[in-house]
């Protein structure tokens, strides 16, 4: 008996007005006799901007659930040619290289070619490091930046997350404007419907916004939130390892992905943030409080930031992003945390630490094996 | 009066610094200095009394002490850092080291590595039946 092979369907791209001056471009998409609309919402003076005529956001939101289900995409309207291309003969190959759960699927579409588009330059403005260097480093040169962009695409957690991340655009909108530049959100529904694992699909997901408006932008520019001078490393569940190939691969003919920011650690972006004080001022990679509130100073992302900027003498330069009150006591656990979790979200802190001269408290390693035995016992019996 | 709950609580001193880390979670706390002294005194085995008597002798020591002192053990209790012990022995003096946050009796909660782990947990697809995803 010949076992039909599985399918996602993607019909041809709409436009939807809604009320509040917002449209969305939506398309059908089927998954095993399942149909759910995708869509991505932008303010109505977007509209002309939105890939109406293409698969290509949908397609590439869909990759990492076509190759769990091992389904192939097919998609009514046409794909872009590079594009198409890139996910079937590198994108995917690669990812299933590393793989055993992923299948190798493809893309059918006809190939469609390049767009036009009106000669913007986006990225990312989340008030995080990655971002701040990303817009300070390219206000002019090759491509100087003239949209400061926000997506809603998983990052916004809980059930008041749209309130959140209106909120968070508008304080967006107010850095933009001051600073001469356009403001643009970008609201979607690919994490309510598509419950993937975000730091698996981040990248994907961010990248499938910014191919829903290619009438828009020539180039984006793509914060990298990784630091390897080497070859990176893919981990098929972290998406971020292989950022390179992905801005590879969804680039199209006339819009070009560049990851900003690589090769350069955590301790050099903060160095180099340092030397502008709004954005010091403003800095907040506080994985718990919204950014209209103070960075927290406990989380893991505030720990491993405060110890660089502590290492490096800069506390009253970052004095208002930080309350760096009282931080001497906390050393010993902020640099036993980094040392249990393999220092994996900022390379190099514990590092940077030793090589300023700064030593390590003998009570860290006590701490250290606390926490690792912890952390076994979480790994192993869960909440 | 009280003990640390040392099935699950690692208690450490450093510097003045009090450090309390559940080891089966992660989570770990910090105190204002003079709740270290008090949490030090009570690791070695002072009542209940004997504390109020020290922290009383304390000059500028508040009136309402004695319902911090309540409130800030009920804390500790709720997070399972103490248990109920027979203890009742002496307090020895606080040191003015102990005042470098005031009179404060608090705990701070840092969670970051139980974070790591729950936070993004790996989810699977259930490509059996449809392809709503599932939790591992």
């Amino acid at each position: 008996m010949i076992m039909e092979k599985k399918t996602i369907r993607i019909g041809n791209p709409y436009i939807k007005k809604e009320m509040d001056d917002l449209v969305r471009l939506c398309a059908d998409v089927t998954i095993q006799g399942k149909t759910v609309s995708l869509w991505y919402g932008v303010e109505r003076r977007y509209e002309d901007a939105l890939t109406k005529d293409r698969s290509d956001p949908f397609a590439v939101a869909l990759i990492n659930i076509a190759m769990l289900l091992g389904a192939d995409i097919i998609c009514d309207s046409p794909v872009s040619r590079r594009l198409l291309y890139k996910i079937n003969h590198s994108f995917i190959p690669a990812l299933c290289f590393v793989s055993d759960e992923l299948s190798e699927i493809k893309v059918i579409a006809e190939p469609a070619e390049s767009c036009g588009s009106q000669g913007a330059i986006g990225c990312s403005c989340s008030f995080g490091l990655d971002s701040f260097y990303t817009i300070l480093k390219n206000r002019d040169g090759e491509y100087p930046i003239t949209h400061l962009c926000l997506f809603n695409a998983g990052t916004f957690e809980g059930e008041n997350s749209r309130r959140l991340f209106q909120r968070h655009y508008g304080m967006v909108k107010d850095y933009a404007e001051k600073h001469g530049l356009d403001p643009l959100f970008v609201d979607t529904n690919l994490h309510e419907v598509l419950e993937e694992r975000y730091m698996s699909i981040a990248t994907i997901r961010q990248l499938s916004i910014v191919l829903a408006l290619q009438g828009l932008f020539k180039a984006y520019l793509y914060s990298s939130g990784r630091a390897e001078t080497e070859l990176f490393i893919m981990d098929p569940y972290e998406g971020s390892s292989y950022d390179p190939l992905s801005v590879d691969c969804f680039s199209t003919d006339s819009l070009r992905i560049f990851l900003s920011g690589i090769p350069f650690g955590r301790p050099d972006k903060l160095h180099f943030i340092a030397d502008h004080p709004e954005e010091a001022a403003m800095i907040h990679p506080c994985f718990r409080n919204p950014v209209w509130e103070k960075n927290c100073g406990k989380c893991r992302k505030c720990s491993r930031d405060m110890l660089v900027i502590y290492a490096d003498g800069m506390t009253d330069r970052f004095s208002e992003a930080f309350d760096f009150g009282g931080f001497e006591k906390k050393i010993p656990t902020f640099l036993a945390s980094a040392m249990v979790m393999g220092d994996e979200l900022n390379p190099g802190t514990l590092k940077y630490w030793t090589q300023k001269g700064l030593p390590i408290p003998k009570k860290t390693y006590v701490y250290a094996e606390r926490f690792r035995a912890a952390m076994k016992n979480l790994e192993e019996n869960g909440a | 009066m009280y003990r640390i709950n040392d099935e699950k609580m690692f208690f450490d001193m450093e510097d003045g610094q009090a450090v309390i880390i559940n080891s089966l979670t992660g989570i770990y706390y910090g105190t204002s200095s003079l709740a270290s002294a008090v949490l030090d005194a009570v690791v070695n085995g002072a009542g209940r009394e004997a504390l109020l008597k020290s922290l009383r002798n304390i000059p500028g020591c508040p009136d309402d002490i004695e319902n911090s002192l309540d409130t800030f053990f009920e804390d500790l209790i709720s997070r399972e850092i103490l248990l109920s012990d027979d203890a009742d022995g002496d307090c020895p003096a606080f040191d003015k080291s102990a005042l470098e946050d005031g009179f404060d009796l608090s705990i701070e909660e840092f969670s970051e590595v139980q974070d790591l782990i729950l936070a993004d947990p790996i989810h699977e697809v259930n490509i059996k039946d449809d392809w709503s995803p599932i939790k591992s």
